[in-house]
């Protein structure tokens, strides 16, 4: 079987590799030497107890991390190669390939349509394809288009929690992401909802390798390939989503994948 | 204490409580009408259309309210970009907790609590004998066209007096601007500006307007800062250029009540003028409550 190179096709290679990620606040260890890797195409799950520290791993990804700079950050990361916390990086560029949704919906107050554009404005150019090609193309793959396509003018704040967390979900995807990373998407929303961003997230991720923290062990198990279980800030587990849940090696991944704590 | 004495305590503090804003009502109600009972008849097109004459004690009141919105104009175009440019980069820009802040802050906090008097002799040594004397000396050869009271040296120092004002407000804009909205442009790759420019700042424009109006009534009103910095007992000629000086509806006021060689001629002019001085600052108080109605309603519309 040959290896294609054509973009639609996920690459077997590793999106991104984290390696001895440490972060400390003050004296306080969050995170305690987290190495993984996220391979192209799939969903990686995050798992474990509020506190583990699956929020600030993510938001190292897409360093915006920096925004709180009492957090010392040690440790590699290399997207394609690229050393994420490598001396002269642009970090605006380099997060303008990593999409990210927060765990509060957190649309801009104005329309649907600026919304969206606002990434492209932020490029200050055109990029290739009209805007509302890209719109179009945004919102469906956030299951969000039928719902809205009349009203992209009207305010960003006059959806529901779910439409806003999928806003946010088409916004991310504008620029056309190689990654996506998604703190708690689902926190707040309801079971249709959930159901209508982890279908668009099975969509997405034969172009885009996805990291979901959730602390919804089912939802790891429902749309995840690989799941990777941390807890006080140690990657206790990670493994294909099946194993970790039908036969974990470690007996505290055991107990909190099936509900015995956390 | 029985129930009684209870409820009579209760009863005494509602009515103390009551009485001190009944009192506050009634003397803003007691200047108001006292003003616009003497002032309303005085009132014609022709009054705030003419100059005045016969020293003061006819004719209308025109240069000065030419004046004061010249005036209040160019203090605007000074305050409004500096006081929003402070309030972003303390907000936005500055490390948090840094000393240079702090400093700021409690420079802008000395700053509003300074008396305007104290502005007005700032202006006259700063502005005129310092800034108008060095622009003479480089650029006229020492003739006197800026080192002396000018519209141009008022209107800086009256932005100095409305600075914390527009500081103050501006802060309070970008504060309430939740983090999410920060994180939200930051992850789609904005840089630091380009988040205050696309998020921040079309966020922060009803907070902006609000001090800007609070500003502009202020400097409306203050007479101290131009005593000495620019404005004029009588010009026969209206301000046409920055270096011009300039009459001004509180200056004007002031030199009526003090000044006038006919009290009794003078009284009925300086009651409609007083009159109109304080329905321009009211108006403008009141656009600035509006203004900030409006646009919190149309933030939470999210248009």
């Amino acid at each position: 079987m040959g290896i294609s190179y054509d973009a639609s096709v996920p690459s077997p290679a590793d999106k991104l590799v984290v390696e001895r990620l440490r972060v400390r606040k003050g004296k306080n260890a969050i995170l305690n030497g987290v190495s993984l890797t996220v391979r192209g195409g799939e969903i990686l799950a995050l798992i474990g107890p509020a506190g583990s520290g699956k929020t600030t791993f993510l938001r190292c990804l897409n360093r915006l991390i920096d925004l709180e700079p009492e957090l010392a950050v040690e440790g590699r990361l290399r997207l394609d190669g690229l050393d994420v916390y490598g001396e002269g990086v642009d970090v605006p560029s380099l997060r303008r390939r990593i999409g990210m949704v927060f765990a509060v919906p957190n649309p801009l107050p104005m329309s649907i349509r600026d919304n969206l554009t606002l990434g492209l404005r932020i490029l200050g150019a055109a990029a290739a394809g009209p805007p509302s090609e890209r719109i179009e193309r945004s919102l469906k793959a956030a299951y969000l288009w039928d719902e809205v396509k009349d009203r992209l003018d009207d305010s960003a704040l006059k959806l529901s929690g779910g439409q806003q967390q999928r806003l946010c979900l088409a916004r991310s995807l504008m620029a056309g992401p190689e990654l996506l990373l998604l703190d708690e998407p689902c926190s707040g929303l309801d079971p249709i909802s959930t159901a209508k961003i982890e279908e668009a997230l099975q969509g997405l991720k034969s172009r885009i390798s996805v990291v979901l923290v959730t602390n919804n062990v089912k939802q790891a198990s429902r749309c995840s390939d690989r799941t990777a279980f941390l807890l006080m800030g140690d990657l206790v587990e990670m493994g294909e989503t099946g194993l970790i849940f039908t036969n974990p090696q470690n007996r505290r991944t055991a107990d909190y994948v099936s509900g015995r704590f956390g | 204490m029985s129930r009684r004495w209870i409820n009579r305590i209760t009863f005494l503090f509602m009515g103390l409580t009551g009485l001190a804003c009944a009192t506050v009502i009634l003397l803003v109600a007691l200047i108001l009408g006292h003003i616009a009972y003497h002032g309303v008849h005085h009132l014609s097109w022709e009054f705030l259309t003419t100059a005045p004459r016969a020293g003061m004690t006819e004719g209308g009141i025109f240069p000065a309210i030419f004046g004061t919105v010249f005036l209040v104009l160019l203090m605007t175009i000074a305050v409004v970009p500096l006081g929003v440019c402070t309030a972003v980069y303390l907000q936005e820009y500055a490390p948090a907790g840094s000393k240079l802040v702090h400093a700021v802050r409690l420079a802008i906090q000395n700053l509003a609590g300074v008396p305007a008097i104290v502005f007005g002799l700032f202006g006259l040594g700063f502005f005129i004998e310092f800034a108008g004397r060095s622009v003479d000396r480089l650029f006229y050869g020492g003739q006197l066209h800026f080192g002396q009271p000018a519209i141009l040296w008022a209107a800086l120092t009256m932005a100095l007096l409305t600075l914390p004002t527009v500081v103050v407000a501006t802060e309070e804009a970008l504060r309430v601007v939740p983090r999410g909205h920060r994180e939200a442009a930051y992850a789609l790759g904005a840089t630091r500006w380009q988040m205050v420019r696309y998020v921040l700042l079309p966020q922060a424009t009803g907070g902006i307007l609000t001090g800007t109006i609070l500003a502009v009534s202020r400097g409306a009103g203050e007479v101290a800062p131009i005593l000495f910095t620019g404005a004029a007992y009588y010009l026969p000629e209206l301000p046409r250029r920055l270096n011009h000086q300039f009459m001004e509806l509180g200056y004007h006021v002031y030199v009526m009540a003090t000044q006038s060689p006919d009290v009794d001629a003078t009284k009925p002019i300086l009651y409609a003028t007083v009159f109109v001085l304080l329905t321009l600052t009211f108006l403008l108080n009141f656009s600035a409550v509006v203004l900030r109605a409006r646009i919190r309603r149309r933030l939470a519309e999210g248009r």
